[in-house]
Formats: structure tokens, C-alpha cells, sequence
């Protein structure tokens, strides 16, 4: 976990004691302690998890978080490897989560939705009651031509 | 070993020099 952090990420912590951190929390939309945020340099927040996790799944979020920021910075290889990672256990609690992002680092991509639809496919039958496997339109073909 | 950056500004600095993003803890003291 520690050597994720260090090898992905730059790390803060910011206090909501620490009148210098204060405006942060607004800027951010933090209203609960703790909050993880991932941001870009430009101080935009691409992904929220509040609360705590358990080592393995605080490692998973952390994957999904990074992915989320990679995609909306068009490194899209590089979120597909970090959703993957957490897509292949399919006994995590964010597999689920994972696999309807890699769905949509992939579509990004290639703008076909062959690769879309295959992480999606799986999401519905691999986590059928996931509430990730609702947000996936009904009636997605199997072999769709793009 | 985790580098904890000392406020919210070096560690966006950092961020842009290494292209990489931020991992912001918010808290709180107990």
C-alpha cells in the first residue's frame, strides 16, 4: 500500500484543525472526516471515497481513483491497467465499480463499443446485483459491429 | 516510503513537475 502510494501518487494531508487547510474543504466538497481525494495539479478532484477502508479494499479504491483521474487525462492504457487489476478479483467489494470504468478507459480509446460492451457484459454477469451492473443500459447486444 | 507533502499548493507543484496526481488526505485531529 505504502510503496503504491509512493510510486503513483503525491501525498498531503490536509487538517480540518489547520486554518490554513480550511478552505480546502470547501474548494474540495469534503464535508466528512476522513476523506480521500484524488486530484490533478489544477487542484481538480476527480474521485471521493469517504470513510475507511480495510487495507486490501483501500488499495482498490486507490487503483480506481488513480484510473478515474488517468482517464480524464487521456491515459487511458494506463487506467485500463489499474481497473483491471481490481476487476480480476472478483471477491472485491469494487470489482464491480472497476469494471464499468475499464468499460468506458477502453471505449475512450478505441471509440468502439466492442470493448466497451465486453467489460460491461462481464460486470452484468460476474456482479448481477451490483448497483454498477444497473447503471449499464438494458439490451446491450453481444456482438455489436463497432 | 510515503513523501508527505507539507501543504496543499507543493503538493500540486510536485504533481505537475512529475506528472503525477495528488493523493489528498482530508482529517481531522483527534
Amino acid at each position: 500500500m505504502q510503496s503504491f502510494i509512493a510510486e503513483y501518487f503525491i501525498a498531503v494531508k490536509l487538517m480540518l484543525n489547520n486554518p490554513a487547510d480550511q478552505p480546502h474543504f470547501r474548494a474540495q466538497r469534503v464535508i466528512w472526516t476522513p476523506t480521500i481525494t484524488i486530484l490533478d495539479y489544477r487542484a481538480i478532484g476527480h474521485y471521493q471515497s469517504p470513510g475507511y477502508l480495510p487495507p486490501t479494499l483501500f488499495l482498490a479504491m486507490l487503483r480506481i481513483g488513480l484510473a478515474r483521474a488517468q482517464i480524464a487525462w487521456a491515459r487511458y492504457d494506463e487506467a485500463a491497467a489499474q481497473l483491471a487489476a481490481v476487476a480480476d478479483d472478483p471477491a472485491s467489494a469494487l470489482a464491480p465499480e472497476a469494471l464499468y470504468w475499464l468499460g468506458i478507459a477502453w471505449y475512450l480509446k478505441e471509440r468502439r463499443r466492442v470493448p466497451l460492451l465486453r467489460a460491461w457484459n462481464r460486470l452484468r454477469e460476474e456482479h448481477p446485483a451490483s448497483i454498477w451492473a444497473a447503471r449499464v443500459p438494458p439490451n446491450q447486444e453481444d456482438e455489436p459491429e463497432w | 516510503m510515503i513523501s508527505w507533502q507539507p501543504n496543499l499548493p507543493a503538493a500540486l507543484d510536485h504533481a505537475r513537475q512529475e506528472r503525477r496526481f495528488v493523493l489528498a488526505d482530508f482529517s481531522k485531529e483527534h
